[in-house]
């Protein structure tokens, strides 16, 4: 007598058997011990894993796939910018940078693709994009855009009216979340702010307003000094209607 | 509108289930089969986020958890009491039926023989499917097949 392989258990229960097929392998396990013995050790890992592994492992995976995954650059492309706005930054008194200045990276997913975001590259509308911080030496992060519209949106952490404290001031961090971006065409800036003390959502969304209400052209080369205490890091991306 | 999206989390509970039995199932061990539960999501997620597909998910679970599980305990030396026990030299194809006895000649096979032996061997796959989830031709099925016995009459010759 042939025996249910371990693939076709599988499919039973993810729901891929059609329903002549399950039935023949309902009736086959009613009958046989070992394939109802086989099924019953699958069920039983199955639901070790939803009811224990699941939720005990899920960090994990998410740190490790933060440093895999979404493989970092380390925003070479966002230099410019970057070293633009930190030379009228002024960051606190009392902070130590070590390893560099702070850096903040974007990646984007179109159709499963992920990709690095560069100063400057063209994203359409439904684009996901993720961001990872190298604080270096900051505690706090806020990412925020503002777009053509003047429409200023806090991206990270998302909708939220404080910064996010990180759990490490040294090490690089896959932020939680991504946002997809809506319809509006035209130039959208993102900044990283980064401080040692958190920081409110709503001047910056004011300060933010301001910058849009520039128009396109601000947008793409902003010449407003960033909020006071913070270092600011920000990157310019191109919305594009296919 | 922007909007939030905590994919990892949505596809490791569809997928975790699946592939934490399938490594448990050839480790045996519930620690290690965390690890390689997450090694092997890591490395799948790879091919479902390009083509979310469940049946094709479910064959490279199969093929990415197995190379991934059998590389573990050869490199562990982790293998069931009575891995060093050869074939009955009389009858060495007649033992391929039991299951539990193929899992520990595995690590005596060589490399390449290893994955399809478990798969057919093992797991009951038809050499068909075993050629479908490794993404080999089934000749090549058929002949690693004849390797692995081949390889198990020279064990049972060596007692």
């Amino acid at each position: 007598m042939d025996h249910l392989s371990s693939l076709t258990l599988d499919a039973l229960e993810l729901g891929h058997l059609d329903p002549a097929s399950s039935e023949i392998v309902r009736e086959h396990l009613g009958a046989c011990p070992r394939c109802s013995g086989d099924l019953a050790v699958l069920r039983e890992s199955r639901a070790r894993f939803e009811s224990d592994v699941f939720a005990r492992t899920l960090p994990a995976l998410e740190g490790r796939r933060s440093r895999r995954r979404w493989y970092w650059l380390f925003a070479p492309a966002l230099a410019a910018t970057a070293v633009a706005v930190l030379l009228v930054a002024r960051p606190p008194g009392d902070l130590t940078v070590k390893g560099g200045r702070p850096a903040c990276e974007v990646f984007a997913r179109r159709a499963g693709r992920i990709f690095a975001v560069k100063d400057g590259s063209a994203l359409t509308p439904g684009d996901e994009i993720r961001f990872v911080v190298r604080p270096a030496g900051y505690r706090h992060v806020l990412v925020a855009s503002v777009d053509s519209a003047a429409v200023a949106t806090i991206y990270a952490p998302y909708g939220a009216e404080r910064s996010l404290k990180l759990a490490s001031a040294t090490d690089r961090a896959e932020l939680p979340g991504s946002v997809r971006l809506d319809t509006t065409p035209g130039p959208e800036r993102l900044y990283c702010l980064f401080s040692q003390r958190p920081i409110d959502a709503a001047p910056v969304l004011v300060w933010l307003r301001q910058i849009g209400a520039g128009g396109a052209e601000t947008l793409r080369n902003p010449s407003a000094p960033t909020l006071p205490s913070v270092v600011a890091v920000s990157a310019l991306v191109e919305k594009v209607v296919p | 509108m922007p909007g939030r999206d905590d994919l990892l989390a949505q596809l490791y509970r569809r997928y975790g289930p699946t592939i934490y039995a399938r490594c448990r199932r050839i480790l045996r061990d519930d620690a290690a089969a965390e690890d390689a539960t997450q090694e092997t999501f890591l490395r799948v997620l790879r091919h479902v986020e390009k083509a979310p597909d469940d049946r094709e998910a479910l064959a490279w679970i199969y093929r990415i958890a197995t190379n991934q599980c059998l590389n573990v305990l050869r490199n562990a030396r982790r293998w069931p009491p009575g891995a060093e026990e050869p074939p009955p030299a009389e009858s060495p194809e007649e033992s391929l039926a039991d299951r539990d006895f193929v899992a520990r000649l595995l690590r005596r096979a060589p490399r390449k023989l290893a994955a399809v032996a478990w798969l057919h061997h093992v797991d009951g796959l038809p050499q068909g499917e075993v050629a479908a989830v490794l993404g080999i031709s089934r000749r090549t099925v058929v002949n690693r097949l004849a390797d692995f016995v081949r390889s198990m009459r020279r064990l049972a010759a060596r007692g």
